[in-house]
């Protein structure tokens, strides 16, 4: 060994050097253990990239040992030199001369070294050390290294980790952003409603009948429940919207649509509100009626129609009462009319049925409604009449009802060719419905439907005593088979097919009437049993049936159960570590907007469901869906609460 | 010297084979038994802490867990004391320092069906909280599902609460209940297994006559996937119409078939019918579900003993209370009964409408709302829930042929399992005196599919049987007990992290120690000294020392030493 060599090695500046060099080493390699400790932890809370831990563990010992390699010049000789001048400038560089020197010992002289190193140990004698590089620069990398790995192990609480989740998102952005995406709602013209630009909405509210256009980045699709659409798309019923791209639906969005329905109006005869019985037809009669609509109205009317004859030679004719209508709002209406009977010239047994008609601004017949339909009479012959009292409901009222549907169905299959498909439906089915409500008139005086199962049970008593013997009822249980009929060949646009069974309605209706006219009243009666028509057939011909009972529909709980099911499972998977990626989170945010898209707690289930980054979201959901599931299921009797048998032996006894 | 040493060989083998025996009075040793609770009750670990210090304080004294019969048996918390002979038993209550809360039960109905509401009965016992708020959170499968919370109001108060989860489908759930409460140290968890099966409810409808209140009854059950409805309405004497699988009539009724009988027209009731209800109630378990229209007959009155039943009709609906449904009915048959499953308060008192009375194995519910079904569409549903969840109730109640139950269903590996098995009535036959029951078989198997035999005793009625198990292994289990022609299985799930509530076996140890002449002490000092009080008296034990193979040593030894010598002095 050169003897300036020497020199250096027993000067205190060389222990100085050594010792700085030592302490710079432990702090470097524990501010590198901490690199790797944080790249693991940061690998295992984001829950990305779905690495095994050994796989995670790997990565982070090369990004320490990067770190390593990246560093190791600081803990050399002349790192440490340098930082003892850092740490002691009045040094003036003598401590990195002499450490130079002492490497290269070849650019100066022995004595020259000797002096340098000499004047270094003078300089840096008060130097030590801890003091050039305390204890906690050491300490805090290696503290928070163990803090570090032990948030990343498994055994970490679930609070810590989800805090970890939750911080490793704000300073982590999401992997796949969703994209912009706009949504325009444009009301149905009549409303004269602006068109609603949304973007990136996480719910549509629209108006039935509104025009939804989206606006997608290239390669994105639509699809409303199951099914791809079109934009632009008409808002029918409330249902749920996915935009996704073409590719993959890593981020896909989950739209619910609640449909606002147009509400038909509100329309009601205020005055004279009743049935009228008149002695003759001199009177004239104040009519007021009011309407309501959600949007707005766009007509009231008072229409009436004359029926004069009798039996069922009725003729009708129809038309409108010149009305006064006051607007309150364009939503409020009230029309007053004058119905001058004279100008009717309504003979006795004669009558007019009137009603108020209002129609908001929806084109076609869909905005219509009509208000209840009252009755005008004049006396017959055979009637006591009082002005102003009440009438009371009669079945001529309801055979003239039938008799209308066949005027209608008559002119209806007038014009049956000149009109377009789309408008005959809507007559059809129009018309269709006022078949409905006559045959549900007699249904419900009948007390229910024959073809009904609890009725023929019930009725079976009545077969055997004869009472349905009684042909009057006979006749108006086959005009309702007609009914039926003319309802079945209505609905399927054959309007000549609908006619004969409406015609035959008819003639079973005034059969009926012929043979009581007030047969109706007479139901509630015990029927009087013929003695000579008793034990006349064979009870051996009597057979038996097997009912087919259908299979029951699924409980409204199903999907919610099937939603339940699915998040318990999650759940576990997420406590485990394998938490749902996005593709499977919008799946079950799906299951949940297909209970009830147009919801809000649905709704807000689903959003809460898509959007979950960590278990304590998925437990939460799971608790509101359980909650809603509880709340939609049968509660428990208590019949069958546990006993012992002690205490029900003691039970019986006492009884 | 050589004939010292051969004389000492002979001595030991002629005493090996006279082999006298020793007779030695000495006091007899105090053997010290410990039982302790299970690993998981939650009392364990302060009950091992105890025993520890115990063992230290006896165990100059006392034979303790030995191999001899004990003579002192110190139950420590709720330990099992059963299987004892003539030890004297000593309890040792442990107390948990308040503030705290102890789970004494947390349970689930035995069978459940998946859609279907499960109420978890969960008892807390409250030391030192008064004023503070316990929230008792349900969880299953690690997600808290329900929460209640409770605010005690007196020291030493018991609360009873209930946590609500609908199965969402068939298969076996861990529940688990989590008591917090402010200030306290640590939160109390109970576990609980909850086992839904998808087997609907099987009904047969039966009237002798068309009659409405079983028409709209049946069709409520109809409409729902939990019931499987066979009905049967007879429309005149030949014919019927019939849906499932049907008998022809009440007397060919197969009673495995149904587990609920409704029946209406009760006044068109043959005897023969009425001796068939009876068998279904009475033997089979099942419930029978009678829905007159009108008063009831006097034959079906008399023949199953019903209380009286008052005829009422009014102008004006009344309003049933069945629990939380609200039925209306003008028509009612009323009843002073204390069994009521819904009650209509009329003429200034309240008066059962809708009655429950046991019979045998079963029950019988009379309905006296004779026209509700008139009224089935003015409360949203009422009627149909109403008779859905009576009938769903009413089914899971009906016995299986073989009933199995077990003290835990869900436990620890290793731990032990009491297992009760129950013949129904119905397998059960009378010759003589005697009854004559089938041959039982019950078997634990694992989830890999390895099979236990599970051995039963005689219990103390007859038609039951009992039987002890070691549950090993992790996972879901399945004990299952059969007979010739039918089995039940239910489950058993063990994990290693298993809690199971504080059993308050406190009485019945205490009962114990007093019937046995030991004692209950609360400081595990005055245990020990009343454990080293007992006198053990004094023994005689008989001993045959030459039986000790020790012996042949010293009878080796001596004869390898004569021999030695015998070759050094040169002889042979």
């Amino acid at each position: 060994m050169r003897p300036e060599r020497a020199v250096f090695r027993v000067s205190s500046v060389s222990r100085l050097i050594l010792a700085v060099r030592r302490r710079l080493w432990w702090r470097q390699f524990g501010v590198c253990a901490l690199l790797g400790a944080s790249v693991f932890l940061l690998l295992t809370a984001s829950g990305t990239l779905f690495l095994a831990g050994i796989a995670r563990a790997a990565i982070a010992i090369a990004a320490g040992g990067m770190a390593v390699a990246a560093l190791r010049g600081s803990a050399t000789p002349a790192g440490a030199a340098a930082a003892i001048e850092r740490f002691e400038p009045s040094c003036r560089n003598v401590v990195i001369t002499a450490e130079e020197l002492h490497r290269h010992p070849e650019r100066a002289s022995a004595r020259v070294i000797e002096r340098v190193t000499r004047a270094a140990s003078e300089a840096s004698r008060e130097v030590r050390a801890q003091s050039v590089v305390p204890a906690h620069h050491i300490a805090v990398p290696f503290g928070a290294t163990v803090v570090m790995a032990a948030l990343a192990s498994p055994y970490v609480s679930t609070p810590a980790k989800s805090a970890i989740a939750a911080i490793t998102r704000a300073v982590v952005p999401a992997p796949a952003a969703a994209p912009l995406i706009t949504v325009v709602v444009e009301s149905p013209a009549y409303t004269h409603r602006p068109a609603i630009t949304l973007t990136n909405p996480d719910r549509i509210e629209a108006l039935e009948g509104s025009r939804i256009r989206f606006e997608l980045p290239p390669d994105w699709r639509v699809r409303f429940g199951n099914h791809e659409v079109t934009p632009p798309v008409l808002a029918r019923a409330s249902g749920y919207f996915v935009v996704e791209p073409q590719s993959h639906t890593s981020a896909s969005m989950l739209i619910p649509l609640t449909v606002q329905p147009d509400r038909s109006p509100s329309v009601r005869i205020t005055a004279p509100a009743k049935d009228l019985l008149l002695a003759d037809g001199s009177a004239t009669i104040r009519l007021s009626a009011s309407a309501s609509d959600d949007l707005g109205l766009d007509t009231l009317e008072i229409r009436y129609t004359r029926v004069s004859g009798s039996g069922e030679h009725f003729e009708f004719v129809e038309g409108t009462l010149p009305a006064a209508v006051r607007r309150r709002s364009t939503s409020e209406w009230q029309a007053d009319a004058t119905l001058a009977l004279p100008a009717l010239r309504l003979g006795p047994g004669d009558s007019v049925v009137y009603r108020a008609v209002a129609r908001d601004e929806r084109p076609g017949r869909a905005g219509t409604a009509t208000s209840e339909t009252y009755f005008i009479e004049i006396a017959g012959p055979w009637q006591i009449a009082l002005a102003g009292v009440d009438m009371p409901p009669e079945l001529d009222r309801y055979a003239m009802s039938q008799q209308m549907i066949v005027v209608k169905l008559e002119r209806l299959r007038k014009r049956e060719s000149t009109m377009t498909r789309e408008t005959l439906r809507e007559e059809a089915a129009s018309l269709a419905a006022e078949q409905r409500t006559v045959r549900g008139n007699f249904i419900f005086l009948l007390g229910g439907h024959v073809e009904d199962e609890e009725e023929e049970a019930a009725q079976s008593h009545e077969i055997q005593e004869g009472r349905l013997e009684n042909t009057a009822r006979r006749d108006i249980n086959a005009a309702i088979s007609q009914m039926t009929r003319v309802e079945q060949s209505i609905t399927a646009l054959d309007i000549g097919a609908a006619l004969p069974p409406a015609r035959a309605a008819v003639e079973a209706l005034q059969r009926a009437f012929g043979h009581s006219r007030y047969l109706l009243r007479s139901l509630a009666v015990r029927a009087r049993l013929d003695p000579s028509r008793r034990l006349t057939g064979d009870l051996a011909d009597a057979t038996g049936w097997r009912r087919t009972v259908g299979e029951p529909p699924p409980p409204p709980q199903a999907a919610i159960r099937s939603l339940l099911a699915v998040l318990l499972e999650s759940v576990q998977l997420s406590r485990a570590g394998q938490h749902p990626d996005a593709r499977r989170l919008l799946e079950i945010g799906e299951l949940a907007l297909k209970i009830d898209p147009a919801a809000a707690v649905w709704q807000g289930i689903s959003r809460e469901i898509t959007a979950a980054r960590d278990t304590a979201t998925l437990e939460r959901v799971s608790a509101l869906v359980s909650g809603q599931l509880v709340a939609g299921t049968l509660p428990r009797t208590g019949i069958t609460a546990s006993e012992s048998p002690l205490e029900r032996a003691f039970r019986t006894e006492r009884r | 010297m050589r004939s010292a040493l051969r004389l000492a060989a002979v001595v030991i083998a002629v005493a090996g084979v006279v082999d006298p025996a020793l007779v030695r009075r000495t006091r007899a040793p105090l053997a010290v038994e410990f039982r302790l609770p299970p690993p998981s009750d939650p009392h364990h670990a302060p009950a091992l802490a105890l025993r520890t210090e115990l063992s230290r304080q006896l165990t100059q004294d006392a034979v303790i867990d030995g191999s001899l019969t004990p003579r002192a048996v110190i139950a420590i918390g709720n330990a099992d004391v059963s299987g004892q002979g003539s030890a004297r038993i000593f309890a040792l209550p442990v107390t948990v320092p308040g503030p705290a809360t102890t789970i004494l039960a947390f349970s689930a109905p035995g069978r459940t069906m998946a859609g279907q509401r499960v109420d978890l009965a969960v008892s807390i016992f409250g030391s030192g909280v008064v004023g503070r708020t316990s929230s008792l959170a349900l969880e299953v499968r690690g997600s808290v599902l329900h929460t209640i919370q409770h605010t005690w109001r007196a020291d030493g108060e018991r609360f009873d609460g209930r946590l609500t989860f609908v199965p969402p489908t068939a298969g076996v759930y861990r529940a688990r209940v989590r008591v917090s409460t402010d200030g306290a140290r640590a939160p109390s968890v109970a576990d609980a297994l909850i086992a839904a099966s998808d087997a609907p409810v099987r009904v047969l409808a039966y009237e002798p006559r068309p009659s409405w209140p079983v028409t709209f009854v049946r069709r409520a059950l109809e409409s729902d996937r939990l019931f499987q409805v066979a009905s049967t309405a007879r429309t005149s004497r030949p014919s019927a119409t019939v849906s499932g699988e049907t008998p022809k009539s009440l007397s060919e009724l197969d009673v495995d078939r149904s587990d609920v009988l409704i029946v209406g027209a009760l006044d068109d009731l043959r005897p023969r019918d009425l001796e068939a209800l009876d068998r279904f109630v009475n033997r089979r378990g099942g419930t029978l579900l009678l829905l007159p229209d009108k008063q009831l007959p006097a034959a079906v009155q008399q023949y199953f003993d019903f209380p009286p039943f008052d005829e009422v009709l009014v102008e004006k609906p009344l309003r049933v209370q069945a629990g939380v449904f609200s039925l209306q009915a003008s028509e009612l048959l009323l009843a002073s009964t204390e069994q009521s499953v819904a009650s209509v308060r009329q003429a200034g008192r309240t008066r059962a409408a809708i009655v429950a009375i046991d019979r045998g194995e079963g029950r019988i519910i009379v309905s006296g709302v004779l026209d509700a079904w008139r009224y089935r569409a003015t409360s949203a549903d009422a009627f149909a829930s109403f008779w859905r969840a009576l009938v769903v109730d009413a089914g899971l109640a009906a016995p299986a042929k073989l009933q199995v139950s077990v003290d835990r269903s869900i436990l620890r590996p290793g731990e032990e399992v009491n297992v009760s098995i129950t013949l129904r009535a119905t397998e059960l036959d009378r010759r003589g005196d005697q009854w004559v029951m089938p041959a039982v078989s019950a078997s634990l198997v694992d989830a890999a599919g390895n099979a236990q035999s599970v051995r039963l005793w005689p219990g103390a009625r007859v038609g039951v049987l009992t039987g002890r198990s070691k549950v090993v292994g992790h996972g879901a289990h399945a004990l299952t007990a059969s007979i010739k022609g039918a089995s039940t299985t239910i489950p058993v799930l063990t994990e290693e992290d298993v809690v199971q509530a504080v059993a308050d076996g406190s009485a019945a140890n205490a009962y114990a120690a007093l019937a046995t002449g030991g004692a209950v002490a609360t400081d595990p000092a005055e245990v020990a000294r009343l454990v080293k009080d007992i006198e053990t008296g004094f023994e005689e034990r008989t001993s045959h020392p030459m039986r000790s193979w020790w012996w042949m040593l010293p009878f080796i030894g001596l004869l390898c030493v004569e021999w030695t010598i015998r070759r050094r002095s040169g002889l042979k």
